[in-house]
């Protein structure tokens, strides 16, 4: 018969304070340490920033950047938290620890909840009071000094700061605590988090960036990918400024970095010591980390020269990983297990890809700019061909005259009607391979850029448009590009098609000299 | 009141969770048995035979999946209400290094409502131990002493200590005991202490048990147990008693030896059924005598082929 616990248990807030104090005096260290981190980052972001001016196709823009060491400092603050958590979770991955930790007259809820309760104390305490510390700081010499500089406010970067390092600090904590929950050996609880956090923040950056844009010809950086569940970038995104709306961003990364603490503490509490010194306690934890692992690895790879390479390393990998986890006696059926399991990965993947370039990028490369706001538009396209063509050497250019959004349009339907057909043509192991850049086929580029701009947002922002900050207002306008390998025969016939009527014709020499920007810059001390 | 029954435990082979499950062992198997109140409670064993695994089980650190612990009636897994009569203390004293003295009393004191603040000045002014020190620079020794106090402060109704007493001179040793018997006495708690110090046991504990490779071997009163064992020395001019002959009498023969017409055998049962028995055989000289319990020990683990393979050279 299993051994059931008492049922009518009420948690004890005051119990969790006080197992969450009796925690923070064991590591109270770590919380000084990050105490002098952050308090050294802030003042230097008060104190020590950089401005940054630049000048872009006429408008000029101001970037306000907080003090690199500054930055530097707090990423060695947000750093600790890692370390902290391990820490702080230390009981599930070590014998010892573990005897005192479980033997405790204290439910295993409510030493979870102690134990994230004592990483606010070590963590998140630190930040607030280095910010409040930092701010008290700042306040006195404003008194006395900023009257007389024209330096302006540095509290909105500050306040980047603060959250960016709340919000990364959260989410290094939350892996490093799902691993420490996951894993029953401190070596793999330390190394997995790393991993965990490596394919959180590169995986859906190597498959969006890599494979479904890569299958559709629209490239998205990642300052555009402005969606408001950001996983990647978690925390220095913010701090460098890069997103519109900063509190939700953060509220929303912090709810998912603690949805993972409390998933984390489902696991905790079902697991007893007999899994501690078990390098991997969670096979689902494990196998996750590297399906994601050989996925991250594969969309950095695919597409490209670099596939085999990519598979080979990601099995290498794969292997190594098996081999270090399992501390039992190996034979020739575990690596035969391992590379049947690699393989099925591998297949999983290769669908997927499958999936994703036959429907070019889940439809991506059907996908239009809104330009119905717009008055006019220039358009550029060139494809590159490995033959040397009379005038134009290996890159062939054409440019539009200034089109109406009717005209525009229609030029974007032509584009895309060739590009769709073209794309069709080329072989899916061509392109997985990175074979589809080679002489049967072209690689175009058409962009298109608004001549007019908008200061009210004239539409919902997608990757197909861009803004710029103009001193303090914000500008819309149309910015379209589409890069993409597709047949010759097409790439042609879409020039043929686009000249005909006129649209476009051979780019002139002077054309080539006629978007030049400049960058400026200023530190202030 | 403890309770143990049917307890099972298997490990599974260290790996990736289940998968490697297939050749775990059974660190436990089916053990029953009651601890009363207020009694001292030797648990022995050979080595890796189930003794720490049981002392982990009963402070809630181990599930119990199969059978049930149950400590004045409540399960103890999981189980705050039941966990705060138990203090554990494990076999290792590494973890405690970063505390101090004073720092492991805050600690422990944070979980245990009963915790002495009275009994751990008592203690420590008794055993002279520095407060404000890591215990990273503590002796071994030192560092036993200093959880014996601090386990005895927590004011538990019943202490487990797993191979407290390593590290102890033996001066130091006798001390611990004598004040561990004076604490316990005087709240009527119960001990319960694992050890391989059979000597140890036989002089601290009123009650024992023995569990070789997971399977329990015998459990009860030392007296009872001492009295349940005797090696006899049978001398017959006819020819030495066989040991065909002892088992045909009915004998629990765990040991036979035969020099010339005298033979010698150690056996299970009271001196009185032992004696009846062999007084049958005739012998010229009949002689009863009765086992330590370090003899038991060792002829019950023989008896189950343990450490047989090895030849001593005394």
């Amino acid at each position: 018969m299993a051994q059931t616990s008492a049922t009518t248990y009420k948690i004890s807030f005051k119990k969790i304070a006080r197992a969450a104090l009796a925690e923070v005096r064991i590591h109270k260290k770590l919380a000084i340490i990050t105490l002098v981190l952050y308090g050294v980052s802030i003042i230097l972001a008060l104190f020590n920033w950089e401005a940054y001016y630049y000048h872009d196709m006429g408008y000029g823009t101001a970037s306000f950047v907080p003090s690199t060491w500054g930055l530097l400092f707090a990423c060695a603050g947000v750093i600790v938290s890692y370390f902290t958590a391990l820490n702080v979770f230390r009981d599930m991955n070590n014998q010892q620890l573990c005897d005192v930790s479980m033997a405790l007259p204290i439910k295993a809820s409510e030493r979870f909840l102690s134990k994230l309760l004592s990483l606010v104390y070590l963590q998140i305490a630190p930040l607030i009071i280095a910010t409040l510390g930092g701010n008290g700081i700042a306040l006195i010499c404003a008194m006395i000094k900023l009257k007389t500089t024209d330096i302006p406010s540095a509290s909105e970067y500050l306040f980047s700061i603060v959250f960016g390092c709340f919000a990364a600090s959260l989410f290094i904590m939350a892996i490093a605590v799902l691993s420490a929950c996951c894993c029953g050996a401190f070596a793999e609880s330390a190394y997995f988090s790393l991993i965990l956090m490596f394919i959180i923040n590169a995986m859906p950056l190597a498959y969006i960036n890599n494979v479904i844009c890569g299958s559709a010809g629209i490239n998205i950086s990642f300052l555009d990918t402005d969606t408001i569940i950001d996983l990647g970038y978690w925390g220095l995104i913010y701090v460098f400024g890069y997103v519109d709306d900063l509190i939700p961003h953060c509220a929303v990364n912090c709810a998912i970095s603690l949805a993972v603490m409390l998933l984390s503490g489902l696991i905790y509490v079902k697991r007893d010591a007999k899994t501690v010194g078990t390098p991997i306690a969670s096979r689902l934890f494990f196998e996750i980390i590297m399906f994601t692992g050989c996925v991250t690895v594969f969309s950095f790879s695919v597409m490209s020269d670099l596939a085999f390479w990519g598979l080979l390393i990601a099995g290498v990998i794969y292997i190594i990983i098996n081999i270090i986890v399992s501390r039992a006696k190996i034979n020739l059926l575990s690596f035969l297990k391992w590379a049947g399991k690699y393989a099925a990965t591998a297949a999983v993947f290769a669908v997927l890809l499958i999936a994703t370039i036959k429907t070019g990028g889940f439809g991506l490369i059907n996908s239009r700019p809104e330009t119905k706001y717009l008055d006019s538009a220039k358009f550029s396209i060139n494809y590159n061909t490995d033959y040397y063509v009379p005038d134009y050497g290996y890159q062939t250019s054409f440019e539009s005259a200034p089109l109406t959004a009717e005209q525009a349009n229609e030029v974007i339907t032509i584009c895309k009607k060739h590009i769709i057909k073209g794309r069709s043509e080329i072989n899916v192991a061509d392109i997985i391979f990175g074979r589809h850049f080679e002489s049967s086929t072209a690689r175009v580029r058409v962009t298109a850029n608004s001549l007019k701009r908008f200061n009210e947002k004239p539409f919902s922002m997608t990757h197909f448009e861009t803004y710029r900050s103009n001193g303090h207002d914000i500008v819309y306008g149309l910015y379209f590009s589409q890069y993409i390998a597709i047949s010759r025969s097409d790439a042609e016939a879409m020039i043929k098609e686009l000249t005909d009527l006129g649209y476009i014709h051979p780019q002139v020499e002077d054309e080539l000299y006629d978007t030049s920007s400049a960058t400026g810059s200023a530190v202030y001390y | 009141m403890i309770e143990i029954g049917s307890a099972s435990m298997v490990f599974e082979k260290r790996g990736v969770g289940k998968a490697d499950a297939n050749d775990g062992f059974k660190a436990l198997d089916n053990i029953t048995i009651t601890i009363p109140d207020g009694c001292i409670y030797g648990f022995l064993g050979s080595n890796g035979a189930g003794k720490s695994t049981l002392l982990r089980m009963l402070c809630g650190v181990y599930r119990t999946e199969q059978g049930s612990v149950k400590i004045d009636g409540e399960d103890v897994f999981d189980n705050p209400s039941a966990k705060a009569k138990i203090f554990f203390v494990n076999d290792e004293t590494v973890q405690y290094a970063g505390f101090t003295l004073d720092g492991l009393a805050k600690f422990y004191a944070s979980y245990y409502d009963s915790f002495s603040f009275e009994i751990y000045e008592r203690l420590v002014n008794q055993l002279q131990l520095p407060r404000n020190k890591r215990m990273s620079e503590f002796s071994k020794g030192m560092k036993r002493q200093a959880v014996v106090i601090i386990g005895l402060s927590c004011n538990t109704k019943y202490l487990l200590l797993d191979e407290a007493f390593d590290g102890l001179d033996p001066a130091m040793r006798r001390f611990i005991k004598q004040i561990i018997i004076n604490e316990l006495v005087d709240r009527q708690a119960t001990m319960i202490v694992s050890s391989h110090n059979i000597v140890e046991i036989n002089e601290l504990c009123d009650r024992a048990m023995l569990i070789h490779q997971g399977q329990m071997i015998f459990a009860d009163e030392i007296d009872n147990i001492k009295s349940g064992f005797g090696k006899i020395q049978l001398a017959r001019k006819s020819g030495a008693v066989t040991s065909d002959e002892l088992k045909n009498a009915g004998l629990d023969v765990m040991q036979y030896s035969v020099m010339g017409s005298v033979s010698q055998a150690v056996v299970r049962g009271s001196e009185e059924e032992i004696t009846a028995k062999t007084n049958a055989f005739d012998c010229e000289i009949s002689e009863f005598i009765p086992l330590t319990l370090e003899e038991i020990f060792i002829y019950e683990l023989e008896a189950r082929g343990y450490g047989s393979n090895i030849s001593y050279n005394i």
